[in-house]
């Protein structure tokens, strides 16, 4: 044995001693977990090593945004619930056994205003809704708009997956249908109904753009107090205070939250107990009124469209840095969602995964702008981090927890039978997980092709289509603003279709 | 697998390179010293005064201007604060009257030298100061639609009538600048006391407290408001950029609020000399008339917007005085009118 060799393995040994004796081993899977505990907390460690907190923020303003943040969570969520129920029950009346092309077509319709960016949802509801109600009720409003859509879908799937067979007994036996929602189904699936409820609440508690604008002064809520101490005084302590304050109560309301029942495949079973095909004229007539919004707004801008003839390098730059970023943004977030596949399970990370909100948008690009240089590719790479942190967190109560709990099972007879975490996550896990986390990823990266509060904040010039709608918001061209609106949808659709595609390919290349 | 790993890994290479080179346009950018401006968006932005301000200041200068963007003043001064010297900006462009107090406060600023200008006498005494100088200046009002009445509120106190209840597109004056401006407006016409008081009024015909000029403009323009608070120059746009003739700025019998844009020179200038020629620049006919044009403000100096459609629309009288509001008063104000907005809106 040379030298080298001998140094080597003594210096081996003596690691594993003082492994040993201090427990200092760090698995890759209690690595990975660290790594994304600290990523997601980041921006309030940046923040507490910046500004202490002294002194507490008014109370009267606290309590007045707390109030209004939680009655407009509540309502958004009773409504979203409420709403989407009966929506579910319309899209069961086309089963995906039977019909599942246009079943397809109409859950991404129900889908689209949670995953398009909120302007488009506000351009179309203030162009249909006139006048439209300011305050709590706008909010709470557009809140529903966004989310009965994914409750109908992830509603219709439960009653689909979890009683399907009883609604068929139940039709056989001759209940009727009142007494059957209200003695059968409902007691069935009220703890996936009231996880369902509390996601859309927590949801419309952190939401940020949609109160700042429909609020209109009269429902300010945490998130828009947390903004306004930053923009009024950069009063840093009391943000970062209110936005320690908004993570525990969320994370309290989340301990409430339990692992509902496995599901299982779907089978062909008689719904027409339960199905509504009223509702389902319903979900069309009310998609037809949102994009007639939208287009409304599209229309008057293409009077205008000459003008961005002089400006057509400029659009082509901002449309290659709003593809760069929604596909960092997916790339990113796909990564992350395979470091919790990776480290799961462990109860403290899934119960802080579960409950943590992430800070306000706010504290997170200022803490990022904080942190090292700016300009350049720094921009481009910060806004990119920040949007996959505020991304990261919702994604995995959007669709990551239930993946991963459905996998529990198999991943603990894989280590009772010895199979290590590298072997588990290979053969048991990505193979079954991947196309979700595609799907989820591109999700994101649709978010992030549409943000403009966190570019703006940490870039120094526009980078992308989002910042240069904006921009043309701020200076009169509105019509103009609606028209790029265009080119965010095409570029979304172009980092969605890579995010899915690339996660099909890995997949294949895994030979899965 | 090595095939997708080398695909993604050059479109992101051929991304960022692209960002590179966006950035960095204009070659080899060590031979000449770079000007960097910190301005507002709308300023620096692509329809801004800003690109055409610069090309043609670079024709002159043997040297490169980059603008560095905030979205609005606010932003600036909390850019400036937290990153102080590490942002690099030469010059700042965009702080209004409300912001001079807090900028002197937090930053270090060089004295500015000027040549000798005819300015208009509703900015004249914004020159007085060492650090800033204004750049561009405007007046604001209501702005209403022409169609559907005959008679419009000529002073305040008729914006409380009936017949206006819900229908203002105002702004929030702690995060927006008009806001800000329509605040003091009623404080300075009707005194502290009886100006809250009118506030408290006003809570109920307001439509909404808009985050910025931006977002309140857009609700006007959507039909969901009647009038919106903006500068007088906002019809003459429509009118020129937009063909359409259906707003008018409305004339009050209280002083009208003006607002002026300044500019200063940070201490921690590396381009100090550049960005005193820029400053110089923005003030000549050239710089002023691009301003106006691209800004629709009114320039400082005189000799520029005659025979302009703007000369039309240039208020010569019943206009406030300027002043420059120190922090604490200000920030006394916003957090009286929070307290009001919160306890009317309960």
């Amino acid at each position: 044995m040379d030298r080298y060799s001998q140094e080597y393995s003594k210096l081996k040994m003596t690691t594993a001693l003082l492994q040993k004796k201090y427990n200092l081993y760090f698995s890759m899977q209690e690595i990975l977990r660290l790594v994304v505990f600290l990523f997601l907390i980041s921006p309030f460690i940046l923040l507490l090593t910046q500004f202490k907190i002294h002194g507490l923020p008014e109370f009267g303003d606290f309590f007045w945004a707390l109030r209004n943040s939680f009655v407009q969570s509540l309502l958004s969520a009773f409504f979203s619930i409420i709403i989407g129920f009966w929506f579910g029950l319309g899209l069961i009346a086309l089963p995906k056994v039977r019909w599942p092309k246009l079943r397809n077509v109409f859950e991404i319709l129900c889908l689209l205003p949670n995953f398009l960016p909120p302007i488009f949802t506000l351009l179309s509801a203030l162009n249909i809704i006139d006048p439209f109600p300011m305050g709590v009720f706008g909010i709470v409003l557009i809140h529903s708009i966004m989310n009965f859509g994914l409750v109908a879908v992830l509603t219709a799937g439960i009653i689909e997956k979890k009683a399907g067979s009883v609604i068929e007994l139940a039709f056989v036996e001759g209940a009727t249908r009142l007494h059957f929602l209200y003695r059968g189904l409902l007691p069935m699936i009220y703890k996936d109904i009231w996880s369902i409820g509390l996601f859309v609440f927590i949801i419309c508690f952190q939401s940020f753009s949609i109160p700042l604008i429909v609020g209109g002064g009269r429902g300010t809520t945490l998130e828009v107090l947390i903004y306004e101490k930053i923009r009024l005084s950069g009063e840093w302590s009391g943000a970062v205070f209110l936005s320690i304050v908004q993570s525990i109560f969320i994370f309290l309301i989340s301990l409430s939250l339990r692992n509902t029942n496995k599901s299982t495949e779907i089978k062909k079973s008689n719904l027409q107990l339960v199905q509504s095909p009223l509702a389902l004229v319903f979900i069309f007539a009310f998609f037809v009124l949102y994009f007639v919004g939208y287009l409304d707004g599209i229309l008057s801008g293409i009077q205008m469209v000459s003008t961005f003839y002089e400006y057509q390098s400029g659009i082509l730059w901002s449309f290659l840095g709003s593809l760069a970023i929604g596909l960092t943004v997916g790339s990113a977030s796909f990564l992350g969602l395979m470091a919790i596949a990776f480290s799961w399970p462990k109860k403290w990370f899934t119960q802080f995964l579960r409950g943590y909100l992430g800070p306000s948008t706010s504290l997170a690009c200022f803490a990022f702008l904080i942190l090292g240089p700016n300009g350049g590719l720094f921009s481009f790479l910060k806004i990119s981090a920040v949007i996959t942190l505020l991304s990261l967190c919702n994604l995995f109560r959007l669709g990551w927890l239930s993946e991963m709990n459905n996998l529990d099972s198999q991943i603990e007879v894989a280590t009772t039978m010895g199979a290590s975490p590298r072997q588990i996550f290979r053969e048991i896990t990505f193979p079954q997980i991947f196309e979700r986390a595609g799907i989820l990823s591109g999700i994101a990266s649709v978010w992030a092709c549409g943000d403009f509060a966190v570019s703006r904040i940490l870039a120094n010039q526009d980078l992308s289509l989002g910042m240069m709608t904006e921009t043309l918001m701020s200076s009169y061209r509105l019509s103009q603003a609606s028209i790029l609106s265009l080119l965010i949808i095409i570029v979304g659709l172009m980092c969605y279709l890579f995010c899915v595609g690339g996660s099909r390919v890995l997949g294949r290349k895994f030979k899965y | 697998m090595k095939h997708f790993v080398l695909f993604v890994t050059v479109v992101f290479i051929g991304l960022s390179l692209a960002l590179l080179n966006r950035t960095n346009q204009g070659g080899d950018l060590a031979a000449v010293p770079i000007l960097r401006v910190f301005g507002y968006s709308t300023f620096t932005g692509r329809w801004g005064p800003g690109p055409l301000l610069k090309a043609s200041f670079e024709k002159n200068c043997k040297c490169k201007v980059e603008f560095i963007e905030g979205s609005d003043s606010g932003i600036l001064l909390q850019r400036l604060r937290i990153e102080g010297e590490s942002l690099g900006a030469d010059l700042v462009i965009g702080l209004d009257q409300f912001d001079l107090s807090k900028a002197m406060s937090e930053q270090k600023w060089r004295n500015l030298s000027l040549g000798k200008l005819d300015t208009y006498e509703a900015v004249r005494p914004a020159f007085s100061g060492a650090y800033f100088v204004p750049y561009d200046w405007g007046q604001l009002s209501f702005i209403a639609r022409k169609e559907g009445s005959s008679h419009f509120p000529s002073k305040l106190d008729e914006l409380l009538l009936p017949e206006y209840r819900k229908k203002l597109a105002l702004q929030d004056p702690r995060t927006s600048s008009t806001g800000k401006q329509f605040l003091f407006w009623v404080l300075d016409a009707k005194g502290e006391v009886q100006g809250f008081k009118y506030i408290e009024a006003l809570m109920e015909q307001a439509h909404s407290f808009s985050p910025s000029w931006s977002t309140a403009y857009g609700l006007f323009t959507s039909k969901q408001a009647a009038m919106t608070f903006s500068y007088v120059t906002t019809p003459l746009y429509q009118e020129i950029e937009e063909k359409k003739k259906e707003y008018l700025s409305l004339k009050f019998e209280e002083a009208m609020p003006v607002q002026i844009e300044f500019m200063g020179i940070p201490d921690f200038c590396r381009n100090c000399e550049l960005a005193s020629q820029f400053v110089n620049f923005l003030l000549s006919s050239e710089g002023q008339k691009i301003i106006m044009e691209k800004n629709y403000m009114f320039p400082v100096v005189k000799g520029i917007l005659e025979k302009s459609p703007f000369a039309a629309i240039l208020p010569a009288k019943n206009l406030q005085k300027f002043k420059v509001p120190p922090t604490s008063e200000v920030e006394r104000v916003l957090k009286r009118w929070t307290d009001i907005r919160r306890n009317t809106l309960n």
